[in-house]
């Protein structure tokens, strides 16, 4: 039998719910990072480089790098950020089986960058 | 020009990436390699960060609209992710293309069952082999259509096969080159009996995952352009908040078989890159 609370239409239903928080945080980190590359990107544009060499510039070479670094670093941080959130919010709830499965999926994203890494 | 071209090229991934639950890599790494002749590290190294963002932004979205199953995608995520490790290990000792020709025909014969079947569970939910009934989650889950005004119930059935699929899906997805959406969509839908929406919001949300593990490692190894992958990145933002919005006004069945028509283009691209080397 269905709960009583999944009839109510998605906006009616708790912002901090797993699905509210963690758009929340999708929501805000996409953001975030999004301004970051956009604005490094305009900064980068005005600061005239030759057309040659538009799109191979390392980071170390433009004085946008930093804004550009940040953004690119917050955009693909956020999946990893997301997982960390939903570890937490279910060990909140006592929900030990999925805050479990959060738990080893963070350890076999760790030993996949490691590996790969190396 | 490479500007314009590299916005558009994000543009599209986007908004086709969002609404059918797949990365996009398979549109933008073709443009990058061919059309603008980068070289292949640094193409696959762009394609990850625009796919990271696609889904980061359509997950998001799907999220908040109660189409992302937030932990059938961490359950799945939990067998996919050493599927990948156990696929490069593969890489060494395995050929490819004989793996690929298996893969085609059986992409083939999904892409025939997702044009041609309906879409599954939807409003009948099921007791056998639920999630409720192996103890994972404690209820019957429902969305709310907004193409058909109404709540849509279904129960998520077969985990052991979903798991081991996602296994498989990993596997593929390392050996072959291939997104896991392609895969992880027909298992979720045609297996798992989870309705199409939900499969290709629950398979966005775990593509956000996977794919930022080899992002970071891109990242880590200098193959990341800062410069490149901006106008790209915003191209996908873009065409996935496109995409995301106008999924919720298609009707499900439209979808499946847009999904089907998909996986049959990828199985024909196998079947010819395999003859190209033969």
């Amino acid at each position: 039998m269905m709960k009583k609370e999944s009839m109510q239409p998605p906006t009616a239903q708790s912002k901090w719910n797993i699905n509210g928080l963690l758009s929340a945080c999708l929501t805000s980190c996409v953001l975030i990072s999004s301004i970051l590359i956009f604005c490094g990107f305009i900064l980068f544009l005005i600061t005239g480089l030759d057309n040659s060499q538009l799109l191979f510039v390392r980071l170390d070479q433009i004085p946008a790098a930093i804004v550009l670094n940040l953004g690119i670093i917050a955009l693909i941080s956020t999946p990893v950020i997301q997982v960390i959130v939903a570890l937490v919010r279910f060990s909140l709830d006592k929900d030990m089986t999925f805050a479990g499965i959060s738990l080893i999926l963070i350890i076999l994203l760790g030993i996949c960058y490691i590996m790969t890494a190396n | 020009m490479s500007i314009l071209l590299l916005a558009a090229t994000g543009l599209f991934a986007g908004f086709f990436g969002s609404m059918l639950g797949i990365g996009g890599g398979f549109l933008i790494v073709p443009v990058l390699t061919l059309a603008m002749r980068l070289p292949i590290q640094i193409a696959i190294a762009s394609s990850l960060v625009a796919i990271v963002a696609n889904a980061c932004l359509a997950a998001s979205r799907y999220t908040r609209s109660q189409l992302t199953n937030v932990k059938l995608g961490l359950l799945l995520c939990s067998t996919t992710v050493p599927g990948a490790m156990v696929g490069g290990l593969l890489a060494k000792v395995v050929a490819p293309e004989v793996l690929a020709v298996f893969f085609g025909i059986l992409l083939v014969y999904v892409a025939w069952t997702m044009v041609m079947g309906q879409d599954p569970n939807s409003g009948r939910p099921n007791e056998e082999n639920s999630l409720a009934t192996v103890g994972y989650m404690s209820d019957t889950n429902s969305y709310y259509d907004k193409a058909a005004s109404k709540f849509v119930l279904y129960r998520i059935r077969h985990i052991p096969y979903g798991l081991g699929g996602s296994f498989f899906a990993g596997v593929l997805s390392t050996l072959l080159g291939i997104g896991g959406g392609v895969i992880q969509v027909p298992i979720m839908n045609v297996v798992m009996t989870v309705p199409i929406k939900i499969a290709i919001g629950t398979s966005t949300f775990m593509i956000a995952i996977t794919t930022a593990a080899g992002a970071l490692v891109y990242y880590h190894n200098d193959y990341v352009y800062p410069v490149l992958v901006a106008p790209l990145v915003l191209g996908t933002l873009l065409g996935a908040f496109t995409g995301t919005v106008l999924i919720e006004r298609i009707r499900p069945a439209a979808l499946r078989r847009a999904f089907g028509v998909l996986l049959f283009i990828t199985a024909v691209a196998m079947f010819l890159k395999v003859a190209s080397l033969l």
